[in-house]
């Protein structure tokens, strides 16, 4: 699912580039053919990455986008110019310094790839639609805009388990690459709106260290009481599965719902 | 009732509650930055404001929209410090006064700083005061989380006569010392009832701190040099703090003298500034009923209280025993 644009994140030089997932496993999407609710957030995330905005800002847009699809259909609004007035917001929440101009050009280059950008008039029509549903999109949020992430307790649970693992074995395999890889994909699916942030955060570094196949406690342990449950009250070991499996879900999903077309 | 930049103050009385807040309506249909949407500012107000609660801040009540306006619901307050410092007439600010003031913007400063949070825009237009002598911070627009190493801030916020040595010259990384620089700016223009470093340019205004307290040197402040629009400064000597405000009490001046420190590692936070000496010393501060108003704002709560009694009073038929939710 991450695009080679995706890898280019780095974080405090923590997360290194990689550039070795080429377009053949992720070809361009067109969204003129795929309108759905996973589409409009794949949408959020592609121009967020040609937009060069922070994880942070494409996480809050995403948030946004799928409160505002818990409310409305995607008959009635338009995913594609409500994905791009979330960046929108979510740039000036964040104070990620974005201008419209960019969000409208990438937001439409997305769409019809390769086409010039538009001319004067339909862009200021363009600019004005986005102005009105920034508006709407306050609304529906009901003017709570800011929203609490999940990355920053990844990164906390992150040092929490290399201290529980031990330098070594932590250093073996790349826990953070893929965990920063999974936190910025789940925003695909609105799962990020029902569970708490610890419990998504336990469940993206559960998610990870089950598919390097490292354990984390001793197997008579897990039963009773999972690590993750030391984290955060919240993350028991029943919804921590729970979604990790959702997760799993998503990535299967990805093909059905965006790919084959 | 005032006028921001981008908005429009109302007073206006909440129906269901029968409480008299201040409706602040950002404008987004008619200028040219309509184009852009809405405010940032207005944005940063809402966001910060809807994450802290405190007795001394300003309480954001609520946030609505109406066709293409965003109106942000404040407590409503009735007047603020510089209309107080400025009324020489008929306010005497005694050392009581003042410390009560000084108290309860240290706490609200205390609690945003707490929370990483700087206000970047501290003067007495901000603190904002009510008729019970409540004093909360206002304007959040300049304010935003600090933290971040690597995070890059402008230099070009707070109002100039209250913004820092550090701001002026130039830096871009900075924390919670130029709120605390302000503080003490306004400390010292209650003092005088006058602005104290009235600058008319950056270089002025720098002239004026370093003319009063003295040109730092290499042992004040050893990194002053390196801040991007340093300038070397002719040498002032300075003048002691005691010769500078003859009438204020050695805690006071102790107090002043940490708010007023120029080297920003050295100056004083909020908790250190509300142990000092002169938080326990006697006098004690004034209670907030009894604290000095503006004449009109006097007559005109004291006007409005009795007639706002008998409304809620025929509407509900209580009587008597609603006495309690009058305090506004």
């Amino acid at each position: 699912m991450t695009s080679s644009e995706e890898n280019r994140i780095v974080c405090q030089g923590q997360f290194s580039e990689e550039n070795s997932v080429k377009d053949d496993f992720n070809p361009p999407v067109d969204y003129t053919k795929n309108c759905s609710g996973f589409s409009g957030a794949r949408f959020i995330i592609e121009c967020g990455i040609k937009l060069k905005a922070s994880v942070l800002t494409v996480a809050t847009a995403a948030t946004y986008y799928h409160k505002f699809y818990e409310d409305a259909s995607l008959d009635e609004y338009d995913p594609y110019l409500i994905g791009c007035t979330c960046l929108y917001l979510a740039s000036k929440v964040e104070d990620d310094d974005i201008k419209i101009r960019d969000i409208i050009n990438v937001g439409i280059n997305c769409i019809r790839r390769g086409e010039p950008p538009l001319s004067l008039d339909p862009y200021f029509c363009m600019r004005d639609s986005l102005i009105q549903a920034e508006l709407l999109l306050m609304r529906f949020l009901g003017f709570k805009m800011k929203v609490d992430l999940p990355h920053k307790y990844l990164l906390h649970y992150i040092q929490s388990i290399k201290d529980w693992l031990g330098n070594e074995v932590f250093d073996s395999v790349p826990i953070i690459q893929l965990a920063w890889t999974v936190i910025q994909d789940v925003y695909h699916s609105p799962i990020v709106l029902k569970y708490p942030p610890q419990v998504l955060s336990a469940a993206i570094l559960n998610l990870v260290v089950q598919v390097h196949g490292i354990v984390v406690t001793s197997s008579e342990e897990v039963n009773a009481h999972s690590w993750f449950t030391i984290l955060h009250p919240d993350c028991t070991t029943k919804t921590v599965w729970e979604v990790t499996a959702k997760i799993v879900l998503m990535y299967k999903e990805e093909n059905s719902l965006i790919l084959s077309v | 009732m005032s006028l921001a930049k981008f908005a429009t103050v109302y007073k206006a009385l909440d129906v269901e509650t029968k409480q008299i807040v201040a409706v602040k309506k950002i404008k987004l249909g008619s200028r040219e930055e309509a184009r852009d949407g809405i405010n940032r500012t207005a944005l940063r107000e809402i966001k910060l404001l809807q994450e802290v609660h405190h007795p001394n801040l300003i309480g954001l009540l609520d946030v609505f929209g109406y066709k293409s306006n965003v109106s942000l619901v404040f407590d409503f307050m009735d007047t603020d410090l510089e209309v107080i410092i400025k009324d020489t007439d008929n306010i005497i600010l005694t050392p009581s006064n003042i410390k009560a003031y000084m108290i309860q913007t240290l706490k609200g400063l205390e609690f945003l700083h707490l929370h990483w949070i700087l206000h970047r825009d501290l003067k007495p237009n901000n603190l904002l005061v009510n008729s019970d002598g409540i004093l909360k911070i206002g304007d959040f627009g300049l304010a935003r989380f600090f933290g971040s190493p690597n995070r890059q801030y402008s230099h070009q916020v707070v109002t100039r006569w209250y913004r820092s040595p550090e701001l002026l010259f130039g830096a871009r990384s900075y924390g919670t010392g130029v709120d605390m620089w302000a503080i003490g700016c306004i400390l010292a223009e209650m003092l005088v009832r006058c602005p104290y470093f009235p600058g008319d340019s950056d270089l002025d205004q720098l002239t004026r701190i370093f003319t009063a307290l003295g040109t730092p040197g290499d042992d004040d402040w050893p990194d002053m040099t390196k801040l991007p629009d340093y300038v070397s400064f002719k040498h002032f000597e300075g003048s002691p703090l005691r010769d500078l405000f003859p009438a204020a009490s050695d805690d006071l001046l102790q107090l002043l003298g940490s708010l007023l420190t120029i080297n920003p590692m050295k100056r004083c936070s909020c908790t250190e500034a509300l142990k000092m000496e002169y938080f326990s010393n006697k006098p004690v501060p004034t209670p907030g009923p009894i604290l000095p108003l503006p004449p009109s704002i006097r007559q005109k709560s004291e006007a409005e209280k009795p007639s706002l009694k008998r409304k809620i009073i025929e509407e509900s038929g209580f009587g008597g025993s609603l006495a309690k939710k009058l305090q506004f």
